[in-house]
């Protein structure tokens, strides 16, 4: 306990020391993470408004596959991109592995199958008459669309919301396909398990603390943003 | 008033696979206020949205502006001049002005127009105190004005409105009918939906019916609409009323200029319709038409046309077998608009859907004794009493099918029908009755059942004739 205690005080001080190596780590984390939810999210809720209120064979099969694919294991997303992305795999000629973008690109397939699932739950829950109205008010269908999705703006940002949580809180597709180098591919969870198994609790528990720091003003945020959308019922 | 989108074999099915309607045509009018009543899940909804461009028919051919379209170039157009308003209109998330704003915002008006027009939108509706409010908050007849601000403000030429009066006060319900007729003043047209059959006594220039007949409640057969004519309305009576009423209450004096009218003048025979309920099956006569049975020589229903020509402007026959036969007379010949011989009712309501004039007399085809002075009587009385049906009666009981009825009440009684009445009594309740003496004519409500009376009935015709050549 008293271990504990001495460590998280080491813990404090490094952050509070501006130590350079942490933040870079911390940055490499919330850039690869935005920027995988910021190319996942468009094309995620265009195909969620598709489910949603479009009708073709394949709907319903496609509807189960992504809420299946919310259980998908992040190492298995690291070990799949991995084989895609190694030197023999079928895009290894990209030169991907162990790049900042191959780790975009694992989080993105990690985050893309939660943000379909919600987008489209949300939109599927949205009232049928805003789009009606918005159509005979003479907007165009993605007009209309990008109307209906303002309209429910708030699940939707639930919906990024979380798909960020889970991407920037993954260890095991950055650790694959990032390969962990420092200053380039190492980010918060990585880290945590490097020096987790170096020894060097007091880095890994100042790690942690920056981790829940980000969720926790993430969730204020959107809190925040969920109480504005209850005082407009 | 020329018609602007006319619709066509328009047909529907709901996703079970049934019909919802088979629409034969559809028109509308520039500058014209319709009323489209029908009961709950008759359809009204769904065609609305057709009109729309919102819901896609099974099958349709558009006329717009006279030019034939296919459905996807019809709907561009339709989204254009076409604004559908939901029962309950749906308001965006945002501002009242920005609502107003949202289809002038995609119309290609650069930021100052939309204010501009914005802003003289807020006031014609006198909404400007509510302009930064969120349109979440509004109370129910604020959203209902600020959807009818918000189509406005577009400029369409046909504006849909869905059940607008449901669930309204007095109040609000007189804002929102006093709107509509200004939209009309400006050149809008107006569908307004209603299942209450008498709505379009207050505003519309054209009434149409959209109903499921036949026995099954919830299977379309056929579909109907009428159109009623629109220069020639009837005054309505409760019209008439609320004005007495109005003065009353002002002190004045009630001056029923409407009901002294002499009784020596004439009636308005160009605007009565006769009907001839020749639909029955007959049952005691074994199934025999009665209407062509012979009375000295002559088929009944002849007798009856040669009493009714002077006293009204046509003579419809309502026939549902023998239909040639019942053509020779000269007269048009018209079928149950529904169901499978449901009864005098039903031969009323395609009477009236045929007429064109503003009232409708109906006579059995067995009584042969018409009484010349039928037509007259009936209106006199109807007028006198500012009733809505005048019914004869001789000195014991009431003749329920020799009846002066008003055609505008052609919604209520297609409402009654296809609730599944179909006894005169219990619809006449429902209306001003007034009972109109016939004691003087003993002879006019004679009908022929069996074949005894026919005997006596040509006796007693035989006396009548010897009576007059001498």
């Amino acid at each position: 306990m008293a271990q504990l205690l001495d460590t998280s005080r080491q813990a404090l001080v490094l952050l509070f020391s501006g130590d350079p190596a942490l933040w870079s780590i911390v940055s490499i984390s919330f850039s690869v993470s935005l920027r995988a939810v910021l190319i996942a999210t468009p094309v995620a809720f265009l195909l969620g408004f598709l489910l949603a209120h479009a009708r073709f064979p394949g709907r319903r099969v496609l509807i189960s596959t992504f809420n299946t694919l919310l259980a998908l294991p992040a190492v298995v997303v690291g070990l799949t991109v991995y084989m895609l992305l190694s030197r023999n795999g079928p895009f290894g000629d990209l030169k991907l592995l162990f790049t900042q973008t191959g780790m975009v690109i694992g989080q993105i397939v990690l985050c893309f199958p939660l943000l379909v699932a919600f987008s489209h739950a949300t939109l599927q829950a949205a009232d049928q008459r805003a789009w009606e109205t918005a159509v005979t008010l003479g907007a165009k269908p993605w007009q209309a669309m990008l109307t209906l999705m303002y309209e429910v703006r708030y699940g939707l940002i639930a919906a990024v919301t979380a798909a960020f949580g889970r991407i920037i809180a993954e260890v095991g597709s950055s650790m694959m396909i990032g390969g962990n180098i420092l200053n380039y591919t190492r980010n918060i969870t990585t880290a945590i398990a490097l020096e987790t198994s170096k020894g060097e609790f007091a880095q890994g528990i100042a790690l942690g603390i920056i981790l829940l720091l980000s969720a926790l003003l993430l969730n204020f945020v959107l809190s925040f943003i969920q109480a504005r959308g209850d005082t407009a019922p | 008033m020329s018609i602007f989108l006319q619709l066509k074999h328009l047909r529907k099915s709901l996703s079970a696979g049934e019909r919802l309607f088979d629409i034969d045509e559809f028109s509308i009018r520039d500058n014209t206020c319709m009323v489209l009543s029908g009961r709950n899940g008759a359809g009204k909804t769904t065609l609305l949205k057709i009109l729309a461009g919102l819901d896609k028919p099974d099958y349709v051919d558009i006329v717009y502006d006279g030019e034939p379209l296919s459905w996807n170039l019809a709907t561009q157009k339709m989204r254009l001049d076409v604004v559908y308003l939901h029962q309950q209109p749906y308001m965006f998330d945002r501002t009242v002005a920005e609502n107003i704003a949202y289809g002038l915002r995609r119309s290609g008006l650069n930021r100052a127009q939309v204010d501009n027009k914005v802003d003289q939108a807020l006031q014609w509706a006198q909404l400007s105190k509510l302009a930064a409010r969120n349109a979440r908050q509004l109370s129910g007849g604020e959203k209902q004005r600020v959807a009818l601000t918000r189509a406005r403000v577009l400029s369409p030429r046909l504006l849909l409105l869905d059940e607008p009066f449901a669930n309204m006060d007095i109040n609000a319900r007189e804002q929102t009918i006093q709107l509509i007729q200004r939209l009309k003043s400006e050149g809008v047209s107006t569908i307004v939906t209603s299942h209450e059959p008498y709505i379009s006594t207050l505003i519309g220039d054209e009434h149409r019916h959209l109903c499921k007949t036949g026995p099954c409640r919830y299977t379309v057969v056929k579909p109907f609409l009428f159109q009623r004519n629109m220069t020639r309305r009837p005054q309505p009576a409760t019209v008439l009323e609320h004005e007495e009423k109005t003065r009353q209450v002002k002190g004045e004096p009630v001056t029923r200029a409407h009901t002294t009218m002499n009784k020596e003048t004439s009636i308005p025979q160009q605007q009565i319709t006769a009907v001839i309920l020749a639909g029955g099956l007959a049952r005691r006569m074994s199934g025999q038409d009665k209407g062509l049975i012979e009375i000295n020589g002559r088929a009944m229903i002849e007798h009856i046309i040669e009493a009714l020509t002077p006293q009204v402007g046509s003579i419809l026959i309502n026939a549902n077998r023998n239909l040639d036969q019942y053509r020779r007379y000269a007269c048009p010949v018209i079928e149950d608009m529904m169901g499978e011989f449901f009864g005098p009712l039903v031969g009323m309501a395609s009477g009236m859907q045929a007429a064109g004039t503003d009232y409708l007399i109906t006579v059995p085809c067995d009584s042969p004794f018409t009484p010349p002075v039928l037509a007259e009587r009936l209106f006199h009385e109807l007028q006198d009493k500012q009733a809505d049906i005048s019914v004869a009666h001789d000195s014991a009981r009431m003749q329920p099918v020799f009846a002066l009825l008003r055609t505008g009440l052609l919604p209520s009684l297609m409402t009654y029908l296809e609730d599944g009445g179909r006894k005169i009594d219990t619809w006449y309740a429902e209306h001003r009755l007034v009972k109109t003496d016939f004691s003087d004519w003993p002879d006019a409500f004679v009908n022929i059942n069996t074949a005894d009376d026919k005997d006596s009935v040509e006796r007693k015709m035989m006396q009548q004739k010897d009576v007059h050549t001498t």
